[in-house]
């Protein structure tokens, strides 16, 4: 696997290790899965082993920081142990780790709000409060890869977290409602003012062209 | 119809799982800021896409952290050969470091004592 450095922000992104096609890994995984709910003791860490980079970069992207991903990622994978025995397979295991990882940091982010007495309200000022982000590397983030890595870690979590697991992910309207745990109408406005402060961020000079009727 | 009419529309029909109605449609047809807004959108969303097949890495450990949080919770019997190979190498990496420092510690003995033996 080749380490590469791509972004000012991202701490360590590096492509996809998987070298093999894309069914194969999905046949290993649903044979691991099949194996771990017959009781093979070392399937469900093989699982584990196979899919915690990629479940981590999720969470990651949700939480916009290394220690709650790390937290949501353990507890995701907790979760998906005791959870398992119901699981039906009628999905991917990674879409099902997914759906698990968008719940937990659903969870994580609101007791981190609540016990920080702070709100996250939708339409939140875009202002990082985090230190671990040097405001120089994002006034030099030049190309767009880099400035919409910059404009997702600035969105507020609660519009994040539908817009990384839609245009990111690719997950079902219906699926975001639930797993974070609103309705589907709010998950679509929650989307939409999420795609438009990106585009805001991206391109601001459309915004200073007045609406005009046609 | 005004663009601010047409842009909730724009946003929802990127994915392709809502179709821009007829009305919003006929706008941006006509409408060279709504055409620039879309085109917008759909950059960013194409660069939306290109971020799933990156990982990001997670600072070593947490594998480790993630099976002994199951075992804790499961007991020992699910998750084992891992832990087991990490515990084992771990063993053989302070073991081997013990071995180097009584080396080290036997080679400066024995050099400490050549002059005074000469």
């Amino acid at each position: 696997m080749q380490d590469r450095r791509v972004d000012p922000p991202d701490p360590a992104v590096t492509s996809d290790p998987s070298v093999r096609s894309e069914p194969a890994v999905h046949d290993e995984l649903a044979g691991l899965v099949a194996a771990a709910k017959g009781g093979d003791g070392t399937a469900f860490e093989q699982l584990v082993e196979a899919t915690y980079r990629d479940t981590y970069t999720l969470a990651y992207r949700l939480t916009g920081n290394e220690e709650d991903a790390r937290d949501v990622t353990q507890e995701a994978y907790l979760r998906a142990y005791r959870g398992l025995p119901r699981f039906r397979g009628d999905s991917q295991f990674t879409t099902w780790m997914y759906r698990v990882t968008a719940n937990c940091a659903a969870t994580h982010l609101q007791r981190r709000a609540r016990h920080r007495h702070d709100v996250l309200p939708d339409a939140a000022e875009l202002i990082d409060l985090r230190t671990d982000v040097d405001p120089e590397l994002r006034a030099d983030a030049s190309d767009l890869r880099a400035r919409l890595l910059v404009a997702l870690e600035q969105l507020p979590p609660k519009l994040r977290a539908v817009v990384v697991l839609r245009d990111v992910y690719e997950m079902s309207h219906e699926a975001i409602a639930t797993e974070l745990g609103i309705s589907g109408t709010a998950a679509k406005v929650r989307l939409h003012r999420a795609r438009h402060k990106l585009r805001s961020e991206l391109y601001p000079d459309l915004d200073q062209v007045d609406s005009r009727a046609v | 119809m005004r663009c601010d009419d047409v842009a909730v529309a724009l946003s929802e029909s990127l994915d392709g799982s809502t179709p821009l109605p007829r009305s919003a449609g006929r706008h941006v047809d006509r409408c060279l800021r709504c055409q620039a807004e879309q085109a917008q959108y759909r950059r960013v969303m194409r660069m939306m896409r290109t971020l799933k097949p990156q990982i990001i890495e997670p600072a070593p450990g947490l594998l480790v952290e993630i099976l002994v949080g199951i075992e804790s919770d499961a007991g020992p019997r699910a998750i084992r050969s891992i832990l087991e190979r990490h515990r084992v190498a771990y063993v053989a990496a302070a073991t081997a470091a013990t071995a180097a420092t009584a080396a080290g510690a036997i080679v400066i003995a024995a050099r400490t004592r050549r002059p005074a033996s000469a």
